[in-house]
């Protein structure tokens, strides 16, 4: 028969008297709320952020919309083909 | 505790005070459970506390406030176990003297520890427990060190009861083979 030893320390450990209940140092709960309340004061001081936010997101959008509007131009692996066979089509009939 | 946690939603500042006070012994006692190495313990309080309020728009009240906080303080827990990337690996020579022999009597009888070896023996088993995944060990600590059931389990984690059963199982059968493993070292 196999021994469960996990088993017999989990259960020596749950004997132990339990911990003392935990004190909250001083000046804990000012740390925490002035974490919290430092994004609002970080808006605050900047009241064009939202302006800003705005334009990044105008930008991005132009952007996009130039890609989109150039895109078959882009996709062209080789725009110049046609000019550079033209232009030694000429050079070739050149005296 | 409604109105509080409308007050605090209004920003309240003493509101919140209030609310950290009230929740600090339940957030240390799940931190202290779940605690990484080499982190201290107020630290990752006030990462939960950071949480809490900051997510605490998406708490909806269907589910009591404890039990809300409690699966945030738990996740934030698993995050930071995720981000300790090295478990160690538990050799006899790693233990102290009282873990030894705490160890031995486990190992070489049924009869349980005496008082003073009981804390030792939890500290031992918060080690064993040390070496396995962050999730294989959080379901491990809640089932069997404090013998809460599978249901408190899934309502502090959010994960499904079979998928908990399932890792409480393979987790105990790793820590079987770490003993298998130290026993036979220690020949």
């Amino acid at each position: 028969m196999k021994i469960d030893f996990w088993g017999r320390l989990a259960k020596a450990g749950r004997r132990a008297p339990a911990p003392l209940p935990a004190e909250m140092p001083f000046g804990f709960d000012s740390r925490v709320v002035a974490e919290w309340r430092s994004p609002g004061d970080t808006e605050e001081r900047l009241p064009w952020a939202p302006l800003l936010r705005g334009a990044l997101v105008c930008a991005s959008l132009i952007m996009l919309l130039s890609v989109a509007m150039n895109y078959h131009t882009l996709k062209e692996h080789e725009p110049g083909s046609v000019a550079i066979a033209d232009s030694v089509l000429r050079m070739s009939m050149l005296p | 505790m409604a109105d509080c946690l409308e007050r605090v939603r209004q920003r309240d500042e003493d509101a919140a005070r209030a609310l950290v006070r009230e929740l600090y012994p339940l957030i240390m006692k799940i931190v202290r459970s779940h605690l990484p190495r080499r982190t201290d313990e107020e630290d990752l309080a006030q990462i939960v506390f950071g949480k809490i309020f900051v997510h605490l728009e998406q708490f909806s009240g269907n589910v009591p406030f404890e039990h809300w906080v409690s699966r945030v303080a738990v996740n934030t827990c698993l995050n930071a176990l995720r981000a300790e990337r090295c478990r160690p690996e538990l050799r006899w020579a790693d233990l102290t003297a009282d873990e030894a022999e705490v160890m031995e009597k486990v190992l070489a009888t049924a009869k349980e520890p005496d008082l003073t070896q009981q804390m030792t023996a939890r500290e031992l088993a918060h080690k064993m427990l040390e070496t396995l995944s962050p999730k294989d060990r959080l379901i491990l600590t809640m089932l069997d060190l404090e013998e809460r059931s599978v249901e408190e389990v899934r309502q502090r984690t959010g994960w499904n009861a079979s998928l908990i059963k399932v890792r409480a199982f393979r987790a105990r059968t790793k820590l079987r083979k770490q003993f298998a493993r130290l026993m036979e070292l220690e020949r």
